[in-house]
């Protein structure tokens, strides 16, 4: 191994827990020996000819060669002759059966939030969020978790390709590849040519300065950033009204009163994981209550499609698509000109800007009435300085999107909530994003002055509409060289694909705020011949002969550590650079600025002259299109990963598709039926799709999500649902993916939808118990008043020693399905596909229920996460007749796998239904893809029922750790999977027989309840009543 | 007219009709009844044989594919987890009650007419058993781990649950089986013997033989013999009604709202004994037809098991109503909504098919006529057997596919492979009874021979009696 890898190596984690563990300094002391050196990394490719390191890879398959017979052992019914092979001599930094984690980053989205991965046997099992983190602590959503997946992904690019053009891949050594890269790069440094870099948000300063460092080579490179689903509205607008372009930062946990014009904070908007975070620290309650937490805040939303945030709202209204920036400005007139409040009240820009959107004329065209103005602005007013609102985002995207913007600028100016929930000084990193810039190059690229482009992290051919000419533009392009993990729509239109490494193969590094920049390092060999794309950089560069730190670094792991050392000089730390790097790979993270100044910003002064560019008040009377990103999928960009697309969405409960959204009574007037296909016309072009029919749309719109109709991601994503991406216009500001006018024609196609939930009503039955929060400050049992006490022919359990037990808040929950996905990568459950979700086959241990309330237009949402309630007279446990399901002295109702015969009574009697039975052999998935399974659960064989053990193997190994130190488990010291990945620590996890722990505390509160009380059989899951601050 | 008269007038109306026709001899019962195992078969038994035979192997087929690739080959989910399986379980124990039933009940209360029909009711029986026992059988997750179920000593100090009633139905199922198929073997010795004796080829001689036991047709042996079938009838008297209720736990023990409930036991009993005589009737309607055996199954007989087909309908029919009228009572509204969607659900066609057949359609027997008529009684006796197979699928699907929690309600499409697998055992019980009809004495000759009261002795020679 190389020797830049000797002082990177003793920064693992066994658990976030024991990060800090003082009494186990032994057990510390031997991690530390254990974990002397370093996982491989990629940059020991350096000098080897083809790019691939042999020894490294060798190392990688004997593990795997092991770990698979391991598999197979407890995989199999009839027992095939297996060989395990042992170490012949034992890796040190491999401890069998030990799990090592290390910090790192999640590169899926903007958000950066830090991670934990887990690594078994040298493979890396399972990401968890980083509880120290400063933005994410802890949390992390689906898709964070669900990318580990894309690790294994059996149809990954496994080497560097050359489609020329023709879409058909044909394999490329690495060194080919590079010479003929750089041979092209010669030739235009040598004619002055233009270079072009076009890449998605790159949060990585380490990238972007060896970005900038490559493009400073030649006389005329540059870089351009866009994201379809970038914050480009809210940068333009904040350059118009402050003057500065930069995405501001918002403290959800600041504001009493939060206003969302169409904003998914809580799905797929921004930081969801963080907002979640704040937004949630405002809605604990009694015993869940947290440091910091206040009164509770109070959500208002205006949407125009039924958004996970919306689900969460105390208050919503429906709006149509392209309609939002008037209810905002329509709020801003009540506000300041009806009743002639804030410091803009005798502005004549402002007065005369919000003059023709009295709330009076505006509420028949909104659909709401001239009082919720009148609430809102009241409410809003009332916590002037502690309120909040924002607006726009995902599914507000488009020229409408951009007025949106300036009038929340405005309400929040007004309302001096700027500085305090806003912050427009801690800027996330990654404003660098310009549709101006895009459109600019397209141009450029179409008169073939283009000479190179340089792709990486994005992917315009699908996520670009075709009004943009791109596919045509590319055509024209001198060179064109993807960087991809994929052989997708841009990678079969390009010259060159280099075969990109996943984030858990390499080294880099991810700034989500000024200040905090968070560090990415590999925990496995790269499973194939893929590389970095900072690897290729440098490659090239010296190549080319640059010079600079390009020169002087062997790989772009040195690079990234001289890159480093100049961070280090920026956050002030004053340690060797040794230790601070150790430091670094340890928890992942610097934090310079963020937890020390946040929130502490000045206001930034409103230009009142900005509001002129809104556009002149109009009405149309088209049905229009919503193209937003689902809370799973997002761009699409993973479409071939099964746990996220069976990951039900939050709302609908829909899986394996998308559709169009629309509202009963829309539907009604059409004549169509959920799953009947129309045919979505807009004035780009025209698209197939089914139709959904979803409460709480309004009327006029529809809604589709993106991110399906994939070509070329593998065999899960392929194929499933329509890309609709050529329904967008481009717009002026960037791409308008909504307010799209489109028309709708019927068709005589059915297409079925797999949705998970087919009933949702809760039938008047008391599992979820509401309260609002007046009714609970009166009475903290508002809502849970009837408490039965039943009386048990059985004899109870003794349960001595520990008992584990579970409470889940509904009001903090927000039904977002982190945990769904965190349970499925910690318990090896099986994805199933579309066929058997459609028969109501899915595997999921925990689901989420959601159901509606109230009026069927716009319903009041409630979220339930529903596992297996561990009941202590478990009805599953009485019917089996082979005792398979048994109950243990420690409360948990456990599944004996080996012994199950699978005659499924148990789940007929189970009345929550959270047993899922194993009607084919799911487990049975495409190679690598068993890497990724837990070695400390089974793998289920066909016939067998499964269900939630509550971790089983996380409560044997906190046990064993306790064992070892002479003490006992201690609360908070073992979480469950769905706990860990819980945005909002909805879920609290723990020993319900030590009364000062969290788990008993609140299973004691007044709002806790048992749902199905009635039935007697006493479950170990306390849920505490959802309360609505309406 | 008093009492006494009144009692003689009706005595003689009922011994108006005598239970085997007058003009047979002890020597036609014999001649008649063995005719079909001493002949070839018939073009018509072929052919029926034939069919059997295919569906049968249609049926395997279907068990081979479930159990070669998963029980997800059924359209069941994760919250209908039984259907046609436990559906056709429970359906084919419920024909196995008439047997049973005729052969030791009725015996006991001294019926006479029973002894035309018994056999072939109590080989309906074994072969519905038998089938039965299949469906626990494969619609396990892992059915070659079925034996599991046995609580059997082994080397894992492995045992089972004996508070599970599905354990409990590996008990009543297998005795119930065990004495049905023993008492059923007691009672064909004597015939056996008959046949074994009448044997003109010294292979059919031995086999039979061994299978008379060496009947010799003493006193000390009829003695003894009448003894042990009187014992074995007092035997399997309580298992008639203890196999079905135990089959009915495997539902009232649950929690289940529609399954959880304590009349199931007699409600079970009366429709099984309900479907049982359907059964027998349908099957008994060809058979005599086929087997030429008119004149020992006779209308009489028939109509005797309508009334009984009559009294049970309406005991269903009345248990369904108490259902309704308890769940409305209880005032539990899970047991409510179960109801309701029971009858107006979405599969609500299937009850009020169910109600139909077994409760609106038998009020028909009410009428001496349609009692009496053989095409009435075949045609209302399929309808009973369909209505009970639904009565089945009512409870246990209409129960499960809409529970406590809404978020799980699903539905229930049955896949080719389980309909193939119904069909297939029909076919398997057909193969088994046509079998039976050429290998065995279908009328039990020993007894039936003890109600011909109006032969003339001294016409008689030779009978094996």
């Amino acid at each position: 191994m190389d020797q830049s890898q000797e002082n990177t190596q003793k920064t693992y984690w066994r658990s976030p827990e024991q990060a800090n563990d003082g009494p186990q300094a032994a057990l510390s002391e031997e991690l530390a020996k254990e974990f002397d050196s370093a996982p491989s990394s990629p940059q020991v490719k350096e000098g080897s000819t083809d790019g691939t390191d042999e020894n490294s890879r060798r190392e990688f398959m004997k593990l795997m060669g092991a770990s698979l017979a391991m598999f197979g052992a407890s995989a199999c019914t009839r027992r095939p002759v297996e060989k395990i092979i042992p170490y012949v001599k034992r890796s040190e930094d491999v401890p069998p059966g030990i799990a090592n984690w290390y910090a790192s980053t999640c590169k899926e989205c903007e958000s950066s939030c830090g991670i934990l991965v887990k690594t078994r046997e040298g493979r890396p099992i399972k990401f968890e969020g980083n509880p120290t983190h400063p933005t994410s602590r802890g949390g992390l959503c689906a898709r964070g978790q669900a990318s580990l997946l894309n690790l294994y992904d059996p149809d990954r690019l496994k080497a560097p390709m050359e489609p020329g053009r023709k879409g058909v891949g044909t394999g490329i050594t690495w060194a080919n590849l590079d010479s003929k890269v750089v041979t092209k790069l010669k030739a235009i440094k040598a004619s002055g040519g233009k270079v072009r870099f076009l890449t998605g948000e790159v949060t990585s300063p380490t990238t972007n300065k060896l970005i900038h460092e490559f493009l400073a080579f030649f006389q005329n490179g540059k870089q351009i950033s866009y994201d379809a689903l970038g914050a480009e509205e809210i940068l333009d607008a904040s350059e118009k009204s402050y003057g500065n372009r930069v995405l501001p930062h918002y403290h959800f946990e600041k504001a009493d009163v939060i206003v969302s014009f169409g904003a998914d904070f809580l799905g797929s908007w921004g930081a969801p994981v963080e907002f979640a975070k704040d937004f949630s620290k405002r809605r604990k309650l009694g015993a869940a209550k947290e440091d910091g937490t206040g009164i509770m805040s109070k959500l208002v939303v205006f949407e125009p499609m039924l958004t996970l945030t919306g689900t969460n709202a105390d208050e919503r209204y429906r709006i149509k698509s392209g309609d939002e920036y008037k209810a905002a400005m329509a709020l801003a007139h009540e506000l300041i000109l009806t009743q002639g409040r804030t410091r803009f009240a005798s502005n004549t820009d402002v007065r005369s800007a919000l003059l023709p959107y009295a709330p009076k004329e505006l509420s028949a065209h909104l659909g709401i009435s001239e009082e919720t103005f009148k609430s809102v602005a009241n409410s809003l007013w009332e916590s002037r300085g502690k309120g909040l609102v924002v607006g726009g985002g995902n599914i507000v995207k488009g020229d409408h999107g951009f007025a949106l913007e300036l009038a929340v600028n405005l309400l929040n100016s007004a309302l001096d909530n700027e500085g305090v929930a806003i912050d427009g000084a801690l800027n996330p990193a990654q404003s660098k994003s310009s549709y101006a810039d895009l459109v600019n190059l397209i141009a450029e690229m179409k008169t073939g002055a283009v000479d190179a482009l340089i792709l990486f992290g994005t992917n315009p051919i699908y996520t670009y509409p075709s009004s943009l000419g791109f596919e045509e533009a590319l055509s024209k392009v001198g060179m064109v060289v993807n960087a991809s993990l994929k052989l997708d729509e841009t990678s079969k239109a390009s010259d060159l694909v280099c075969a990109l490494s996943h984030s858990t193969e390499t080294w880099c590094d991810a700034s989500p705020y000024l200040g905090v920049v968070s560090i990415v390092q590999p925990t496995i060999s790269p499973l194939y011949e893929t590389r970095s794309f900072d690897d290729c950089l440098l490659a090239w560069g010296k190549g080319l002969g640059m010079g600079g730190a390009i020169a002087s670094s062997a790989s772009a792991h040195e690079y990234l550590k001289n890159n480093w050392a100049l961070i280090q000089k920026e956050v002030g730390s004053s340690a060797p650079f040794a230790l601070f790097w150790d430091q670094v790979l340890r928890e992942g993270h610097v934090d310079s600025n963020y937890r020390k100044n946040k929130g502490s910003s000045k206001p930034r002064t409103f230009l009142t002259s900005s509001l002129n560019s809104i556009p002149k008040l109009s009405w149309s009377n088209s049905v229009n299109l919503v193209l937003y990103p689902k809370v799973s999928l997002h761009d699409g960009a993973m479409a071939n990963n099964g746990w996220l697309q069976e990951l039900p969405d939050p709302v609908t409960k829909i899986t394996w598709d998308n559709y169009a959204c629309m509202a009963t009574a829309y539907a009604r007037s059409l004549g169509v039926k959920e799953g009947d296909v129309i045919k979505v016309k807009s004035d780009q072009s025209s698209v197939e799709v089914p139709v959904h029919i979803q409460p709480g749309m309004p009327e006029q719109t529809i809604a589709i999500a993106l991110g399906y109709g994939r070509k070329g991601v593998g065999r899960v994503g392929d194929g499933v649902g329509v890309c609709v991406t050529s329904l967008a216009a481009k717009g002026g500001r960037s791409i308008a993916l909504s307010s799209i006018p489109v028309t709708i024609e019927k068709t005589a196609k059915n297409h079925p939808l797999a949705c998970t939930q087919l009933h949702h009503s809760m039938e008047s039955r008391p599992i979820i118990k509401e309260a609002t929060y007046k009714e609970y400050t009166h009475n903290p049992r508002a809502g849970n008043e009837e408490r039965e006490e039943n009386i048990s022919l059985w004899p109870s359990h003794s349960y001595l020693g520990y008992r584990w037990g579970m409470a889940i808040d509904l009001t903090s929950c927000t039904g977002c399905g982190s945990c769904v996905i965190g349970c499925q990568s910690e318990n090896n459950i099986p994805v199933v596909g579309k066929d058997f979700v459609l028969t109501n086959r899915e595997m999921h241990w925990l689901r989420i229920d959601r159901y509606y309330s109230g009026k069927a237009e716009n319903p009041e949402t409630v979220h339930q996460p529903m596992l297996c309630q561990h009941c202590e007279n478990a009805p599953c446990e009485t019917v089996c007749p082979v005792l398979a399901t048994m109950h243990d002295q420690e409360g948990v109702n456990q599944q004996v796998y080996n012994r199950c015969v699978g005659t499924r009574y148990c789940a007929n009697n189970c009345p929550y239904k959270v047993r899922r039975f194993n009607w084919f052999t799911f487990s049975d998935v495409a190679t690598p893809m068993q890497l990724a399974y837990n070695p400390d659960i089974s793998v289920r064989t066909r016939g067998v029922m499964e269900k939630c053990n509550f971790c089983m193997q996380r409560i044997r190994f906190a046990k064993d750790v306790a064992k070892d130190r002479g003490g006992t488990v201690e609360d908070g010291e073992l979480k469950t999977a769905c706990q860990q990945s819980c945005p909002t620590n909805a879920i609290t996890f723990g020993n319900i027989n030590d009364g000062s722990a969290k788990v008993s505390e609140l299973s004691h509160d007044p709002r806790g309840y048992h749902v199905l009380a009635e039935l007697n059989v006493r479950p170990s899951i306390t849920y505490l009543t959802k309360i609505r601050n309406t | 007219m008093n009492t006494q008269e009144i009692i003689l007038r009706n005595a003689a109306s009922l011994a108006k009709e005598p239970l085997i026709d007058p003009s047979k001899t002890y020597n036609d019962v014999n001649n008649d009844v063995c005719a079909p195992l001493e002949r070839l078969p018939n073009k018509l038994w072929l052919k029926a044989f034939l069919i059997a035979v295919t569906v049968m192997t249609l049926g395997l087929t279907m068990m081979g594919i479930t159990i070669g690739t998963g029980i997800g080959q059924w359209g069941l989910n994760r919250t209908v987890g039984w259907a046609f399986d436990i559906t056709n379980f429970v359906f084919w124990i419920g024909i196995g009650h008439a047997g049973t039933l005729i052969s030791a009940i009725l015996f006991l209360f001294r019926q006479k007419w029973r002894t035309s029909i018994n056999r072939s009711a109590e080989a309906m029986t074994i072969f519905a058993v038998m089938t039965a026992g299949l469906f626990p059988l494969i619609h396990v997750g892992r059915q070659w781990l079925g034996f599991w179920l046995f609580p059997y000593p082994n080397t894992r100090q492995l045992w089972v649950n004996f508070r599970s009633p599905l354990l409990w139905d590996v008990f009543a199922v297998s005795t119930y089986f065990t004495i049905s198929a023993v008492f059923w073997f007691i009672g064909l010795i004597p015939d056996i013997a008959s046949v074994r004796d009448r044997a003109k080829n010294k292979v059919r001689k031995k086999i039979y033989g061994i299978l008379s036991l060496g009947w010799t047709g003493s006193a000390r042996a009829w003695n003894h013999y009448e003894t042990a079938y009187m014992l074995l009838a007092g035997l399997s008297a309580p298992l008639v009604l203890s196999v079905h209720s135990i089959v009915s736990f495997d539902f009232a023990v649950s929690i289940l709202p529609g399954w959880h409930t304590t009349i199931f036991p007699p409600y079970f009993v009366a429709g099984a004994v309900f479907s049982g005589f359907a059964m027998v009737v349908t099957l008994l309607v060809i058979a005599r037809k086929v087997l030429g055996l008119e004149p020992y199954i006779r209308i009489v007989h028939l109509e005797n098991m309508n009334k009984i087909i009559m009294l049970t309908g309406m005991m269903v029919g009345y248990a369904y109503a108490t259902e309704f009228f308890t769940a409305w009572y209880s005032g539990n509204p899970y047991e409510r909504f179960v109801f309701i969607n029971r009858a107006f659900g979405p599969y609500g066609w299937s009850y009020w098919t169910m109600v139909t057949c077994n409760v609106l359609i038998p009020q028909l027997f009410w009428f001496k006529k349609f009692r009496r008529s053989l095409p009435v009684m075949f045609v209302i006796s399929l309808f009973v057997n369909v209505g009970m197979w639904f009565e089945r699928f009512v409870i246990i699907v209409t129960s499960l596919h809409r529970d406590f929690l809404p978020s799980s309600w699903s539905m229930f499409t049955p896949s080719y492979v389980e309909i193939g697998i119904m069909i297939g055992s029909f076919g398997l019980f057909f193969t088994l009874f046509l079998l039976f009809c050429r290998i065995l004495p279908t009328i039990a000759m020993a007894e039936v021979k003890g109600v011909m009261y109006s032969v003339k002795h001294d016409e008689q020679h030779g009978g094996s009696h």
